[in-house]
């Protein structure tokens, strides 16, 4: 073939053209690619990043080689720190949860030979034991051989959205365990058409009905509610956006009986429909303990007011919160004026503090407690009343406060002082007859004696010698004479101790306590302390009285031999002390017996205002205290001034 | 025993002079019989203020003095003797018809009365004899001395 010069230019100018072309193309193309490079990589870190925030990851399983990539947030899915990793397909197997891997290799077998989208819940565990979620889609790729080469896919972390539904799904469950066994009946019924939808086990309980037989029905064709209208205003009430509580009603049982129930009720939406879910409590039981105590108060109110004798209730706080009839008769008070505090303003203004004290400091220790006060009758007059007061408490145990009555007892105190006055009269009157008595032994008799003795004295001094038969019998009279006038003045001591005047009671007490140990062969150990030196006679004689009482007493009684006496001196009071450690006694059976010398001490020591208490316990022994306060010694003894 | 004149022993020539204060008039009278058979020239006085003025012009060796008078008590009596000069270093026997126990109680705080002895009633010839004993010897039986006892 023949090519002219011509053809040859055009040739080569082809040639050239075609390969600055082919360069320039080739130029192109390579700019081309770098580019289509670049927006790959931009693609590939546009996946990455969308992966990562979606917390989500990629894979790409090169199923040939067994080499599995993954990609995307690696960190907060399988705690791998990088953006890519490459690995073998196993390991992804590894991190699967342990009961997930089946479900896992199942689904991916079956896409696989189905050539199906795969998809797969199920959980990874993180090296560091966190478990997360995974909701993963793929898909798989097959070579010309229809044999599958690639898996591309992609997985979501869903463990917030899961613990959500879990949550959700556990506060369902618990709802529904609740309705179920909660101890009131429980209903849930459609506005529309009044049907039950649910009913839960103290409902069945209640009603006698089963669940089953009134599912679908309305409580009208059961017989629940006799009132539809009832119903119908329940209802509108809630649809007007109100909760209603506390709404009473009656309802048959399915046995017929009516029972009284109080509910509250609220509307609630339930797959798209209105409901009422009601909550009902059978107060039947209850009503009928309401109106038994109502029944049991209302007695109490009867027999309270027409009692004769005043009725008090206070509650915790000490305030008086009811008096009965008989106290707003006698006091002409209102009953409101009475109550709080009110009540303390009948008393007499000499008595209010005392008692008020006692009242006070028995509900503190929450004791029984007793007391006397005059209180103003609406005349204007005042009576004596003996009050008490026990505390009260509640079924639970809490205290809530006393209860007490009061009576009058002026009667019985009139009749009291009146004895007590014979008594003191009666102790006056004997002490004037023994020391009528003892002057006389003392001023006549004695002084008589003694003349006797010494006029006997003279006879013999006057005697001649030589009688000496006569002298003898003389001196022998004189001892004798001598003896009785001994005895007389003993005598005359012990009915008025004039020495008790002479050396005070001290002295007078040391000296009985040694008479009385030396006559009787016991043991007193008399301890003293300095008296106060203006001690009224009349105290002094009290006491001297008491000491003597109470250690013949003793002597008599205890069947021991060792007795403590003592008379103390306290800033306030002068205390005297009679101990043994005998057989003792019983308290309560002292008025009895050996009454009369218990008596005329207690007598006794009200004549100078004092006060006596004897204690004794069986096998302990007995103590007697006399004490006499000592504004009584100045106002005593400023009256014998 | 018996005898109708009797010693006892005196600093004085003269007989010892004894003021008795007793208010009962027979016992008094019975009792000043007896002394003055002793020996010794007695004074009645029938009240405490007739002592007192009795021993400013009787001056009295010894006092015989009853515990209970009319107007004012033994004591008291031997209070004011010891307080003035006339009978301030007598001595003094209080007569009281208290039992023994007491006078017991009675001697161991005489000092703090300003007596010598405390006796219980009636004189006797015993108890006389302890009296005047002690005005001879004064140092022997009593604790505290009547002039102690006044000052």
């Amino acid at each position: 073939m023949m090519v002219s010069s011509g053809q040859w230019y055009i040739l080569g100018g082809i040639l050239i053209l075609g390969q600055t072309f082919l360069i320039v193309e080739l130029l192109r193309h390579r700019a081309r690619r770098k580019k289509m490079q670049a927006d790959l990589t931009v693609a590939n870190d546009q996946l990455r990043l969308a992966l990562e925030a979606g917390h989500s990851v990629g894979w790409d399983w090169d199923v040939r080689s067994g080499r599995d990539q993954w990609f995307g947030d690696l960190k907060s899915i399988f705690g791998i720190t990088a953006d890519t990793y490459s690995g073998r397909v196993e390991e992804f197997h590894d991190r699967i949860h342990p009961e997930d891997r089946k479900l896992v290799a199942h689904a991916v077998a079956e896409a696989r030979r189905l050539a199906r989208p795969y998809s797969a819940e199920f959980r990874v565990i993180r090296p560091d034991g966190g478990v997360r979620w995974l909701t993963a889609t793929g898909k798989f790729y097959y070579g010309p051989d229809s044999q599958a080469e690639r898996m591309l896919g992609i997985a979501v972390d869903i463990t917030e959205r899961k613990s959500i539904h879990e949550a959700l799904r556990a506060s369902e469950e618990k709802f529904a365990k609740a309705f179920r066994q909660s101890p009131m009946a429980l209903t849930l019924t459609r506005v529309r058409d009044d049907r039950y939808i649910e009913v839960n086990e103290a409902f069945e309980r209640v009603t006698g009905w089963n669940r089953n037989e009134v599912i679908g029905r309305t409580p009208f064709e059961v017989g629940l509610w006799k009132d539809a209208g009832q119903r119908d205003n329940l209802v509108n009430r809630l649809l007007k956006g109100e909760v209603v509580r506390d709404f009473a009603f009656h309802a048959k049982t399915r046995a017929g009986e009516e029972r009284n129930v109080l509910g509250s009720a609220e509307l609630i939406e339930v797959e798209g429909e209105t409901c009422v879910l009601s909550v009902a409590a059978d107060i039947t039981e209850l009503k009928r303990v309401e109106a038994t105590l109502r029944e049991s108060e209302e007695r109490f109110r009867l027999v309270a007011d027409t009692a004769p004798v005043v009725i008090w209730m206070a509650d915790a706080d000490s305030l008086a919160t009811y008096v009965n009839k008989t106290w707003l008769e006698y006091t002409g008070g209102s009953f409101e004026d009475q109550l709080g505090h009110g009540w303390v303003r009948n008393l007499h203004p000499e008595d209010a503090n005392r008692s008020w004290e006692i009242y006070r400091a028995a509900f503190e220790r929450r004791e029984y407690f007793q007391m006397e006060y005059r209180l103003r009758r609406a005349d204007g007059e005042y009576r004596w009343f003996f009050d008490s007061g026990v505390p009260r408490y509640n079924a639970d145990g809490s205290f809530a406060g006393y209860i007490g009555s009061a009576i009058d007892v002026t009667e019985r105190r009139m009749a009291e002082e009146t004895l007590s006055m014979v008594s003191r009269r009666l102790i006056e009157a004997q002490e004037e007859e023994r020391s009528r008595i003892a002057r006389e032994l003392h001023d006549d008799i004695s002084q008589r004696l003694s003349l006797l003795v010494l006029n006997l004295e003279r006879s013999r001094r006057s005697m001649p010698a030589t009688l000496t038969q006569a002298g003898d019998a003389i001196s022998e009279t004189i001892k004798l004479a001598l003896e009785i006038s001994s005895d007389t003045q003993a005598l005359s001591h012990r009915l008025h101790s004039s020495k008790l005047e002479l050396l005070g009671l001290t002295a007078a007490s040391a000296s009985y306590c040694r008479e009385l140990s030396d006559q009787r062969g016991v043991t007193i150990d008399f301890h003293s302390e300095t008296l106060p030196n203006n001690l009224a006679p009349e105290i002094a004689l009290c006491l001297f009285r008491v000491l003597q009482e109470a250690l013949q007493n003793a002597i008599k009684h205890s069947g021991t031999t060792r007795f403590q006496v003592s008379l103390r001196s306290a800033p306030a009071e002068i205390m005297l002390t009679v101990h043994d450690s005998g057989r003792g006694f019983d308290s309560t059976q002292i008025t009895r017996g050996r009454g009369l010398g218990i008596t005329s001490m207690k007598e006794r020591m009200k004549l100078i205002h004092g006060q006596i208490r004897i204690e004794s316990q069986i096998q302990r022994g007995t103590t007697v205290r006399a004490s006499v306060p000592l504004d009584t010694l100045t106002k005593a003894a400023d009256s014998a001034g | 025993m018996s005898s109708s004149t009797r010693s006892f022993p005196t600093p004085h020539s003269r007989p010892l002079r004894l003021l008795l204060v007793e208010d009962h008039v027979a016992l008094a009278k019975a009792t000043a019989e007896f002394l003055r058979e002793s020996g010794l020239d007695v004074e009645i006085a029938s009240s405490g203020k007739s002592a007192l003025e009795t021993v400013a012009t009787f001056r009295p060796d010894v006092v015989l003095c009853d515990m209970c008078l009319p107007d004012m008590s033994g004591l008291e009596v031997v209070k004011a003797f010891r307080a003035g000069e006339d009978a301030k270093n007598a001595i003094v026997a209080v007569l009281t018809s208290m039992v023994e126990a007491d006078l017991d109680l009675l001697e161991r705080n005489a000092g703090d009365y300003g007596v010598n002895f405390f006796l219980s009633k009636p004189m006797t010839e015993q108890k006389l004899d302890r009296v005047l004993r002690e005005l001879a010897e004064p140092e022997a039986g009593q604790e505290s001395s009547p002039s102690a006892a006044a000052d």
